[in-house]
């Protein structure tokens, strides 16, 4: 395991003053996760990443992203874990689990982990887009 | 004693020859044996009594000549003369004694010098008989035959005349013709048996190659049938079934033909059901970079919106995505190899194999929420490339078996509630090594499903045993692996380890120094 990647990441775009509304992108896939982080910059939405579980909880903990994208399937922790983790935080960001393969969606929707939305690969950037202002749009409320 | 069917049949067909010419050579010597004694008995009494007759009636013959003789001293009562005759007839071979007497029986001659018994009453039988008669009267007694005759001038009666003759050359001669006939009875005994003998001898001979024709005939097709049986079994096609004889072993031949043909077809199901374990795990190798072309060209639609098109971003993204879409076609490439049969037994790295297996199959297993583990082996710089022999696509057939088996354990164990596994994750763990001085390549494959009950271990590796429901396992991968192995030169074993079971499959590496292998092998990311 490689722990080199638990040291902390700066976001990736400002909005300091408002960290709560930022989005954090896990996924163990590099280029996957710099598609979606370059997507959500154009569309003007603070993104921080993760390459990992165990980076992921670093970052909720210290950053308190309001919303999660979260690739399901990755090694170590493995985002069902994670969402199981964010479960006991006192300050739960919204989850949305992303994954393309069919048996974690299944598990997913099987263990009630109290996830915004659980989305199948390969998605519309479009969609995800969507989803995550919505995430966003609720946790305003 | 170890005997080849066709020997046996030979053996079989000899003795039952031999004991049918004994038995009736046997009844014919004995048939013989007693005819010839009775033929000799019969011929030697027939030619006895034909020569005993023919002495009587010389005998006779000789006594009425004797009487005419001396009828004439008697008529003169010339005792000289009387002396004279007898004294001539006397002289005659076989003649022991001569009497001649008066009417009345008295004694007038003994044909001795002596004369002492003249004017005694003669108590011969055969003489008062003939006196009685007036004819001529024999007897035999013991080796001699008496005579006697009456001796008459005209009706006149003048004595008569008693004549013993000896029989003795007679019976030397019929035990002389007795001894021949018996000769020659035994030697046609002999010839007889000897012709026995010869019939039994070239009985056998003619039994013994007969048999081996007709033990050769039936063990031919025999020996046909087990060469195909060898060739099926090792997973080859039969050719030279006797299937067009109309007996029972083209029957047989029939029979194998079809079972050679189902075993085909299933051995073509398992590997399309291989087929199915890889595209599971290709779909899911597949999605990854076909999400990551889907997000790049949205990216790529997002930029061309804005405002400010960035050329060069534009670049890397259609870039990207092109490279990813060939990364695409590659596994697919591969996928397709699983499931062609034939190909050319090349030289390569078995390492290929198992990184193939992995790309193709390793996502899947992840996916079920298996830890993958693999050890690539280290080899020394100056060792010789790890080669061995065979058909790659065969051998990641066996990987993917493999490992699906293993993580079918893992599943199945996971599921019991009182698995033990029950909260611990599986883990799959892949090892290999090689061995320069053994010159093997061995792949270790483990996994935490809680082994294999021993009542079945040593039934696994059998065609069509399986402990997994109808729908789901055809029974016939870990056999196919076995006999791929097993094709290559090599070896699959199984064995339980602390946490579940552990299949071994060790190949020969090396088979040609300085051959290059097939040498693609690259780090893979673990």
């Amino acid at each position: 395991m490689d722990f080199s990647v638990l040291s902390s990441r700066k976001p990736v775009t400002g909005r300091a003053d408002s960290p709560q509304q930022a989005v954090l992108v896990v996924d163990d896939d590099p280029l996957q996760r710099s598609e979606i982080v370059d997507f959500l910059i154009r569309q003007g939405i603070a993104v921080v990443s993760a390459q990992n579980g165990f980076a992921a909880v670093h970052e909720i903990r210290r950053l308190r992203p309001a919303v999660v994208v979260m690739d399901m399937k990755m090694p170590g922790l493995d985002g069902i874990h994670v969402a199981r983790l964010i479960q006991d935080m006192q300050s739960k960001p919204k989850v949305i689990l992303v994954s393309g393969f069919p048996e974690y969606v299944y598990r997913a929707h099987q263990e009630d982990l109290g996830v915004f939305a659980i989305v199948e690969k390969p998605v519309p950037l479009a969609v995800l887009a969507r989803f995550i202002r919505e995430a966003l749009a609720k946790g305003d409320v | 004693m170890k005997l080849k069917l066709h020997h046996r049949y030979s053996l079989v067909i000899v003795a039952l020859l031999l004991s049918v010419v004994t038995l009736i050579s046997g009844a014919a010597v004995l048939a013989f044996s007693s005819l010839s004694e009775r033929t000799e008995e019969a011929s030697a009494r027939v030619m006895g009594d034909a020569l005993r007759q023919q002495a009587i009636s010389d005998g006779q013959d000789l006594a009425a000549l004797a009487s005419q003789i001396v009828a004439s001293s008697l008529y003169d009562f010339d005792m000289r003369d009387l002396d004279e005759d007898l004294r001539a007839l006397r002289r005659y071979k076989g003649i022991l004694a001569i009497r001649v007497v008066d009417p009345r029986g008295r004694i007038l001659h003994d044909g001795s010098d002596q004369l002492s018994d003249y004017g005694r009453r003669t108590r011969d039988v055969v003489t008062e008989k003939a006196l009685q008669t007036r004819s001529v009267i024999s007897g035999i007694e013991g080796d001699i035959l008496s005579v006697g005759a009456p001796v008459m001038i005209g009706d006149r009666l003048l004595g008569a005349i008693h004549v013993d003759i000896s029989l003795g050359d007679l019976m030397a001669h019929v035990s002389n013709l007795r001894s021949e006939v018996i000769r020659l009875s035994d030697d046609a005994h002999r010839s007889l048996l000897i012709i026995v003998g010869m019939a039994a001898l070239i009985l056998g001979i003619v039994g013994l190659v007969v048999g081996l024709l007709v033990g050769r005939g039936l063990s031919q097709p025999i020996r046909a049938l087990s060469a195909a049986t060898r060739s099926i079994g090792q997973g080859e096609t039969a050719s030279g079934l006797p299937v067009d004889r109309s007996d029972e072993i083209g029957d047989l031949a029939r029979d194998l033909e079809k079972m050679a043909d189902s075993l085909r077809q299933s051995s073509r199901m398992s590997r399309l059901a291989t087929v199915g374990e890889v595209a599971v795990g290709v779909a899911h190798e597949l999605n990854q970079p076909l999400s990551t072309i889907r997000m790049a060209a949205d990216n790529g639609l997002a930029s061309l919106d804005s405002a400010k098109t960035d050329e060069e971003y534009l670049r890397s993204k259609l870039e990207l995505v092109s490279q990813l879409a060939g990364n695409m076609g590659e596994q697919i490439q591969r996928m397709c190899a699983v499931g062609r049969r034939d190909g050319r037994r090349i030289i390569f790295d078995p390492r290929v194999s198992v990184r193939d297996a992995l790309a193709l199959h390793g996502g899947g297993i992840e996916a079920a929420g298996i830890e993958l583990t693999v050890d690539w082996p280290v080899l020394p710089a100056d060792a010789p490339s790890l080669s061995v022999q065979g058909l790659p696509n065969q051998l990641m057939q066996v990987v993917v078996n493999l490992i699906a088996n293993a993580r079918d354990a893992i599943v199945e164990r996971g599921d019991t509630p009182l698995g033990r596994l029950r909260g611990v994750r599986g883990q799959i763990r892949m090892t290999m090594s090689a061995d320069p001085i053994l010159r093997e390549f061995c792949l270790e494959i483990a996994d935490n499903g809680g082994g294999i009950p021993p009542e079945i271990i040593g039934r696994i590796f059998d065609p069509f045993f399986t402990t997994k429901e109808v729908t789901k396992g055809t029974g016939l991968g870990l056999s196919i692996s076995y006999g791929i192995v097993a094709g290559m030169g090599g070896h699959i074993d199984v064995r339980n380890g602390p946490d579940g079971a552990i299949f071994t499959v060790a190949l020969p590496t090396g088979m040609a120094a300085g051959e290059a292998a097939e040498s693609e092998f690259i780090e893979i990311k673990a």
